[in-house]
């Protein structure tokens, strides 16, 4: 194992946050698509007859 | 030293999985659920264009629940007329800020001594009518026009009760849970957070993250205008379908007439208001059809009115309606109809607000 230098770190750390923005992002819109699936909230309303 | 590039590093990085990532991205996650939470608030939709809140340009869910937050708020003392009803009375007439131009040129003052809100939504259920009246200021004078047609008051249970499960309006209103306990409905626990507390309202309308940015987009308030009527054959299969709906009365119609009895004394508000129970408007040929049907549900509003001191009216004879002005049994197609409609509805409005419209501090009444 050889030490990490100072660019590395700082691609290493880049990549991690870009890792959290994103797969959070993505856990906020498949909680928000997993709720729409359980309630059954109406996405599209039937008007009339 | 490492030979790695910054490359391989970021690509580490970005692909690896750690524990910190991991409770990074629940945190990120719950961070923005509370943010949205503190930004999504009453008072911050109230202020939106109805655009950036609907999901589309017939969202009349998204423009009702603006436009009654915005009256929660700014409704004081200047007298209002409020609209609420199903698609039938939206249908019918040309708009609120038009109806204001009316009622103003008949009461010869300038549009801003009066306001009017319409509240009116499609499939609008009395317990969301209700909701949305309860909303006005104790205080606020003005004529509270309530669309009673036969066919709001005897509902199928079920479409009720869907209306409970899944809200088309995000309003906060004391009486509406307990309403929906009445009809067997067991409410959702109300954490007392707007977002949360109308989660399924919100949740389908995720253009509220970006239109506030992009802007909002152009709403449409009539459904039917200027679309083919109905065929013979659609005639048959919507009369059918009518017939159905209003010959078997489900536990909702009584408990609809309940709730508008018990409403009525506390909508006048001590004398400040008149009430208008108004019948919806109907194609002559469904009007002939369902006139047996509903004779019994309408005597009963005919008596509540008159206990409670409201107007029980129909406007098609004044309207002059006509079957070319019908896209179906119930909703105008022209916008010669909602024009005649209109002014028929400022003609009994009138009267009702001359008092308080040029006496400020004197009730609606006659």
């Amino acid at each position: 194992m050889t030490a990490e230098t100072p660019p590395e770190r700082r691609a290493r750390r880049l990549g991690m946050w870009l890792q959290v923005l994103v797969f959070g992002q993505l856990l906020v819109i498949a909680l928000g698509g997993l709720y729409i699936a359980s309630s059954g909230a109406r996405i599209f309303r039937y008007a009339g007859f | 030293m490492s030979e790695r590039s910054p490359l391989s590093a970021f690509m580490d990085g970005l692909t690896g999985v750690r524990l910190s990532t991991a409770l990074g991205i629940f945190a990120f996650a719950l961070a923005e659920l509370a943010l949205l939470a503190a930004l999504v608030t009453p008072d911050r939709v109230a202020a939106l264009p109805a655009g950036v809140v609907a999901r589309h340009a017939g969202d009349d869910g998204a423009s009702t629940t603006v436009a009654a937050l915005q009256m929660a708020r700014t409704a004081g003392t200047r007298p209002a007329v409020v609209l609420v009803g199903a698609s039938s009375l939206r249908e019918a007439l040309v708009g609120a800020d038009s109806l204001r131009t009316d009622l103003a040129g008949r009461l010869g003052v300038p549009e801003d001594r009066l306001e009017v809100h319409d509240l009116t939504t499609s499939g609008q259920e009395l317990f969301e009518s209700l909701a949305l009246l309860d909303l006005l200021p104790t205080e606020t004078p003005g004529v509270l026009v309530i669309g009673a047609g036969a066919a709001r008051l005897m509902r199928p249970r079920a479409t009720t009760l869907d209306r409970f499960e899944h809200p088309n309006l995000a309003i906060d209103a004391p009486a509406l849970d307990a309403r929906g306990a009445d009809l067997g409905f067991t409410p959702p626990h109300r954490a007392g957070v707007y977002l949360l507390d109308h989660l399924q309202f919100y949740v389908t309308r995720p253009q509220l993250l970006w239109r506030p940015f992009t802007g909002p987009i152009a709403l449409a308030r009539h459904r039917y205008l200027g679309r083919t009527p109905w065929t013979e054959r659609r005639w048959v299969k919507g009369l059918d379908t009518l017939v159905a709906l209003l010959d078997d009365p489900t536990p909702i119609t009584e408990a609809n007439l309940t709730a508008l009895d018990a409403a009525l004394p506390r909508l006048a508000a001590g004398g400040r208001r008149s009430v208008v129970l108004l019948d919806a408007v109907m194609h002559p040929r469904a009007r002939e059809r369902v006139a047996p049907l509903v004779a019994g549900v309408e005597s009963r509003v005919r008596d509540m009115a008159g206990r409670n001191g409201a107007q029980y009216v129909s406007l098609d004879a004044e309207a002059r309606v006509e079957p070319g002005d019908f896209y179906d049994h119930t909703h105008f197609v022209t916008e010669a109809a909602m024009t005649r409609y209109q002014s028929a509805l400022a003609d009994r409005l009138a009267p009702l607000l001359r008092a308080c419209v040029t006496t400020p501090g004197t009730g609606c009444r006659p």
